[in-house]
């Protein structure tokens, strides 16, 4: 049975099941962007494979991953970077919730959108492009609070910029990447 | 309350996902979340998926190529069950290994990944195993242990299994799971194709749960040729390979 070409609720689903090879596949998929995540937040190769391999464990670990909550790819984007935010911050300073982000509210079930059926280079196709049409103070803010973890109150501190203009920019910027990338999302 | 302004609403949904709402802001968000529930949990999944995309517009980077091999061991590890042999009852033509016996044994063991759930209840499982399990797959990932797998040939079956060869060994160990049962006068055979000619490597009959191990003599052969499992008569000459193919390997 090879699974490399089914989709991702597919995979998950031989996954569940216990099937190892779903979890290659998956690895395949995502493995990648994954490390890339976890290489841009932690700036170490080796702690960004560890956080990897432990996050791909962590999807081994059925019951982990719902996916009524959402896509597989955002399920594992918000655990690499909560992970992979936690760590740096492990020194002492008071640990955040990172994990919430966006996984608060029950969320609707999903029927498999554009998004997942698109491959890799695809995707970084089409969100390299959408950034790239953003006004570069939305993208600027955008991007530090997602890789950075900083509160938009310390992003403010840091770019010299009224808090007020900081939210502004990041939620603007946040909701004009939803309209370019629309059909993509679903 | 009236149904704020779409721009309004728009940057509320977006100031909850990205945490950053002010008290006011809160409750005005709580407010929304009463009137319309779906119609802020679609916006939601919709940020929260793209959000999710961002990583795709990072420069490209690449871990080491061992991690993905890493990374299926380690997970091998948590879901297989050591098994205390004597519990299990011998069936006609397998071949058991004693515990004490290789390295690429107990690999073998740790790598079956057996339904755990049904093991779980027939088997024990001690500390000391445990601990042995522990070193042994740490060792797994250390050496140059090889791996190689073996798939079903039909699409029907759910047949697979690993050759493993550690380098110390004199003995490769050949793990078989979800092999379909056989009548008596039907037997497996496994070979090694060496410039197209098959050479016999073994035969065997699973287990109830149509699992096998088989300790096979190391050869360099068997780690670098394709392996194929044949469907064979019990009586016919061991060198006879005129059966359907049911397994080979990835190579």
């Amino acid at each position: 049975m090879n699974l490399s070409t089914r989709t991702d609720p597919e995979v998950f689903q031989a996954l569940k099941v216990g099937d190892i090879s779903a979890l290659g596949v998956l690895y395949d998929r995502y493995g990648g962007v994954v490390y890339r995540l976890a290489l841009k937040i932690l700036a170490n190769p080796q702690s960004a494979e560890d956080l990897t391999q432990e996050v791909f464990l962590l999807l081994w670990q059925k019951g982990r991953y719902d996916p009524t909550r959402g896509s597989l790819n955002s399920f594992l984007m918000t655990l690499t970077r909560s992970r992979a935010i936690d760590r740096i911050r492990s020194q002492g300073a008071k640990q955040r919730s990172i994990e919430r982000w966006g996984q608060n509210l029950e969320v609707l079930p999903t029927v498999p959108t554009p998004l997942e059926l698109a491959s890799t280079e695809e995707r970084a196709q089409r969100v390299q492009e959408a950034m790239t049409t953003l006004p570069e103070s939305q993208r600027r803010v955008l991007e530090m609070a997602y890789y950075s973890g900083m509160s938009q109150s310390e992003i403010a501190q840091k770019l010299n910029t009224p808090l007020g203009t900081v939210k502004t920019q990041a939620r603007q910027g946040l909701i004009k990447l939803k309209r370019i990338l629309n059909d993509f999302v679903g | 309350m009236d149904m704020q302004p779409l721009e309004m609403w728009e940057e509320l949904v977006a100031g909850y996902v990205l945490e950053d709402l002010s008290l006011e802001e809160k409750k005005a968000f709580d407010q929304l979340l009463q009137e319309r529930p779906e119609l802020v949990a679609a916006e939601i999944r919709r940020l929260k998926e793209t959000l999710a995309l961002t990583p795709y517009a990072l420069p490209e980077a690449i871990p080491s190529p061992r991690l993905r091999n890493q990374l299926l061991v380690a997970a091998e590890q948590q879901t297989a069950q050591v098994i205390d042999l004597s519990t299990l009852a011998s069936r006609r033509s397998v071949a058991w290994l004693s515990w004490a016996g290789s390295a690429a044994a107990v690999i073998a063991l740790v790598l079956v990944g057996l339904d755990s759930y049904r093991l779980r209840q027939e088997l024990q499982t001690t500390q000391e195993q445990l601990a042995q399990q522990q070193s042994i797959v740490s060792m797994l990932q250390q050496t140059n242990t090889r791996l190689v797998t073996l798939r079903s040939s039909t699409p029907s079956s759910e047949a697979s299994g690993n050759l493993v060869v550690t380098p110390s060994d004199k003995d490769a160990v050949l793990v078989l799971k979800n092999l379909a049962p056989i009548p008596k006068e039907q037997v497996y055979r496994l070979w090694a194709v060496i410039k197209g000619k098959k050479f016999p490597c073994g035969q065997f009959t699973p287990d109830p749960k149509g699992t096998v191990f088989l300790k096979l003599p190391m050869e360099e052969a068997l780690v670098k040729a394709p392996l194929v499992v044949t469907l064979e008569p019990s009586l016919s000459p061991s060198t006879s390979a005129e059966g359907p193919m049911v397994m080979t390997t990835d190579i």
